[in-house]
């Protein structure tokens, strides 16, 4: 009798096994469209045989010994890593898009076409030294000019602007996400503790360490108790166990910009916006570099400007027999204009020396083909500005490849991750039709086992 | 590798949007019909078109500037043209009186009067709001004999053709008397005198006028008593320079002093001469006069040639920053608007594309699945 009930035993075992194994498939195949799902896989192992003796063995039974996500930390490790790049390189071609909308030239209107202007007005003028209509036209060319180059300037300005609004917004995600992944350590830890499945609020860890990397770069690692602690690329813990420390914002006394900052033990704040590389923070800490510096050039052209046309413009006479006075008034881009006293009394433009009519005013017509010293570089104003569309012509250009390099690589190892860790829901049902026959074939044993009985009792 | 559902749909939007994203760029160049449209579309074209607009925006100016000195220069050739004629006229007039004026001594001092006059107009000449014989100072009048004295001190510019020890001006007032004489010295070319209203009288005395508008006569002669070349220019030495190409400038003499002085001195010298009304004088005023004026006449000769050498010349060049000019229009369009055939060739080719990828998507998602046949 032991042996028919012992064999529905083992009849019960393979139903139990099944109904867990087809619940596995059940939920796989539910969350087959779920972001950051990793699938689980139950392993069904027989049970230990108990036998009298060695040659009358016989099994007892399968049951599930595990269920366990499927994951592969190495890659998650370098979707990680290459998220940080994407993040930033794909941060910063927006922002350099933006830098080359100010540089933009294609429709013939920008600062290269206001230096001709202006400086085809002074040629006007030499050919007409006391003509009216010239002056007030290089009067208004001249204008033209300055304002062209104030606008690119606050242009510039404003999209530094942007970026550090968007550094601020950027520093918050950031806290946000150290905080959910701190919380989920200690989630783990618990439910570790009690014996709670704790694929959930793994996977929903993966994705948040995922989502962490594109927006600054960092190391992570797993510790004994199964929680994660993350850094940043230069030591500075972010996550430690279940608390987050968070990074903040402090405005630059120097540039009146946005610095990063990270609170010590002591709650004390330390300026690490130097040494923050990749995700979108680092690039949008790179941009604003490059944004200055688009700043710094125009800046220099201006002063440069500036300098070149008043030294010429002072030593010359103008339309009342008087000593030049400045043409132009300020010290660089923000600034430039032209003299107030000029725009009200065209007469004071000095195209004349002492011995020509024209000589100041072919000088400064000249001043277009000259190679003057600007920003410790020799080169006409426009090849100067020229330089600086196809500079920033040339980083779009290639930002924007790297970009698309980076984030191949990302969907490469968003696809390998997929391929370890998704849901194929053929797979699933190919399994549960074989859970399928499996429970039949058992249902089949218990039947023939329930016949066997009721012919032993009908004795 | 094992392949999901999820990752057959996400690779089908990804290369989707790639290719939407490829179609877009190919629609851009076809409907703005320029292959660059942002300086990274193609750095090195960006900065050449720079280059190239501001090149060409430099050669209209030229050409304007040819236009414009070709007119000053034909404007110039007409003065001077009139010029040579009067002076012919004045050469007749002198040779006639170098054997005695008689009874015409009046007729010819009128015609003379009026060449001189006439010259004097032709030198006051002006282009557009511009003096075109006063050097730098193209505001006042460049040959004029007006003196305003006021508050003792006058300027009065003058013109000598060569060193002069002495200058003398012949001051007369408003009613055309002589007032007296001031003696100075002088250099050649332009002069400025700064008078304080002095004036020696004939008796040898001296004495200062008061404020109030004169006329001046100028003559000037040098140490051993030689009559030197003068005139009541106001203008200076300056030329005027234009720029007809990146490295040359073509030089118009303005200076009116050096072109009509020897003229107008000569002229003064056969007025004078009549004024006088001594038939003895008149012909040996006339006989120097001619001298001068072949002189004269020759100077005006000289600026006509070089002003039509220079006519040329901006010929030459103006053919050059034409042919130049169009020939970067060519280069430019070339590298704007890049080859229209391959810009329509490549949407077509794209827009088979994404057809392919969504076909090809459409396909993907409906795919036949184990569910369709358990």
């Amino acid at each position: 009798m032991s042996s028919i009930s012992s064999a529905m035993n083992t009849a019960l075992s393979a139903l139990q096994a099944q109904q867990i194994l087809i619940n596995v498939a059940n939920s796989n195949i539910a969350n087959a469209s779920t972001d950051g799902y990793s699938r689980v896989t139950a392993v069904a192992s027989a049970t230990n045989t108990s036998s009298t003796s060695s040659s009358s063995y016989t099994g007892t039974g399968v049951e599930v010994t595990s269920v366990s996500r499927v994951s592969d930390s190495y890659t998650l490790k370098q979707l990680c890593s290459a998220n940080a790049d994407a993040g930033e390189s794909s941060a910063e071609l927006e922002y350099l898009e933006d830098i080359e909308a100010v540089f933009d030239e294609s429709e013939g209107s920008g600062l290269s076409d206001a230096l001709s202007e202006f400086f085809t007005a002074w040629e006007d003028l030499a050919n007409d030294p006391a003509g009216s209509t010239e002056r007030s036209v290089l009067v208004s060319d001249a204008q033209g000019l300055a304002s062209t180059i104030n606008e690119m300037y606050e242009d510039l300005e404003d999209v530094q602007t942007g970026i550090d609004d968007d550094i601020s917004q950027t520093v918050d995600d950031i806290n946000g996400i150290t905080e959910q992944i701190a919380d989920l350590n200690q989630k783990i830890l618990q439910a570790t503790a009690s014996g709670i499945d704790t694929s959930t609020y793994e996977d929903e860890r993966d994705s948040l360490l995922t989502e962490l990397s594109s927006k600054v770069k960092v190391a992570y690692y797993e510790d004994d108790s199964g929680q994660i602690n993350v850094q940043l690329s230069n030591g500075k813990s972010l996550v430690s166990g279940s608390t987050s420390h968070d990074l903040g914002v402090t405005t630059n006394a120097t540039t009146g910009l946005s610095d990063v900052t990270w609170l010590d033990s002591d709650g004390d704040e330390v300026v690490i916006t130097g040494s923050i590389s990749g995700g979108e923070l680092g690039g949008e800490l790179d941009a604003r570099d490059t944004v200055q510096d688009y700043m710094d050039d125009l800046d220099a052209l201006a002063a440069s400007l500036i300098e070149q046309v008043n030294a010429l413009h002072e030593t010359g006479i103008d339309a009342d027999g008087n000593a030049g006075v400045a043409f132009f008034t300020g010290t660089g881009a923000s600034d430039i204009a032209v003299n107030d006293s000029i725009v009200n009394d065209a007469d004071l433009v000095a195209a004349a020396s002492s011995t020509d009519s024209s000589a100041i005013a072919v000088a400064i017509a000249g001043l277009e083909d000259t190679k003057v010293a600007i920003n410790g570089t020799s080169a006409t104003f426009e090849e100067y500005y020229t330089s600086l569309v196809s500079k920033i012509g040339t980083e779009v250009e290639n930002t924007t490849s790297s970009s698309e390099t980076q984030s191949d690589l990302v969907t490469y190892y968003e696809n390998y991750r997929e391929s370890v860790s998704g849901v194929s829901t053929d797979d699933e049902l190919a399994n549960i039709v074989l859970y399928q026959n499996v429970y039949e074939a058992a249902a089949k044993v218990m039947s023939v086992l329930d016949e066997l009985l009721e012919t032993m009792i009908n004795i | 590798m094992r392949i999901t559902n999820k990752m057959m749909i996400n690779n089908s939007i990804y290369w989707l949007s790639k290719q939407a994203e490829r179609l877009s760029d190919a629609e851009i160049v076809s409907a703005s019909g320029q292959v660059i449209n942002k300086p990274s579309d193609d750095p090195a074209g960006a900065a050449k078109i720079l280059e190239y607009r501001s090149a060409i925006s430099k050669y209209d100016q030229y050409q304007t500037n040819i236009d414009q000195a070709n007119t000053y220069i034909e404007t110039g050739e007409n003065v001077l043209d009139s010029v040579d004629s009067l002076l012919d006229e004045a050469i007749d007039y002198a040779t006639e009186m170098a054997s005695g004026a008689g009874d015409y001594t009046e007729t010819y001092l009128s015609s003379i009067k009026d060449i001189y006059n006439s010259i004097i107009d032709l030198a006051n000449t002006t282009y557009g709001s511009d003096y075109m014989y006063g050097g730098t100072d193209t505001d006042s009048t460049p040959f004029s004999d007006e003196i305003a004295l006021s508050s003792g001190s006058a300027d009065i510019g003058f013109y000598l053709g060569d060193d002069a020890s002495t200058v003398t001006f012949t001051i007369y007032d408003s009613d055309g008397n002589e007032c007296g004489t001031y003696t100075t010295s002088g250099t050649a070319g332009s002069n400025t005198l700064s008078w304080d209203g002095s004036v020696t009288l004939e008796d040898g005395t001296t004495t200062t006028l008061s404020d109030g508008d004169y006329t001046f006569g100028i003559t000037a002669s040098d140490s051993s008593g030689n009559a030197i070349a003068s005139s009541c220019y106001q203008g200076d030495d300056g030329d005027k320079t234009m720029y007809i190409s990146d490295s040359s400038t073509i030089k118009i003499n303005r200076t009116g002093g050096e072109i009509f002085t020897e003229a107008l001195s000569a002229i003064s010298q056969l007025i004078a001469g009549l004024e006088t009304g001594d038939d003895e004088t008149i012909e040996s005023c006339a006989s120097a006069a001619t001298e001068s004026l072949d002189t004269a006449l020759d100077n005006i000769k000289t600026e006509r040639v070089a002003l039509s050498n220079i006519y040329a010349s901006l010929d030459v060049s103006s053919d050059r920053v034409d042919a130049l000019s169009e020939l970067l229009s060519e280069k430019l369009s070339a590298i704007e608007t890049g080859d229209t055939t391959e810009a329509a060739v490549e949407l077509s080719a794209q827009e088979t594309a994404y057809e392919i990828a969504t076909e090809a998507a459409a396909k993907i998602l409906n795919l036949p699945k184990l569910s369709d046949y358990i």
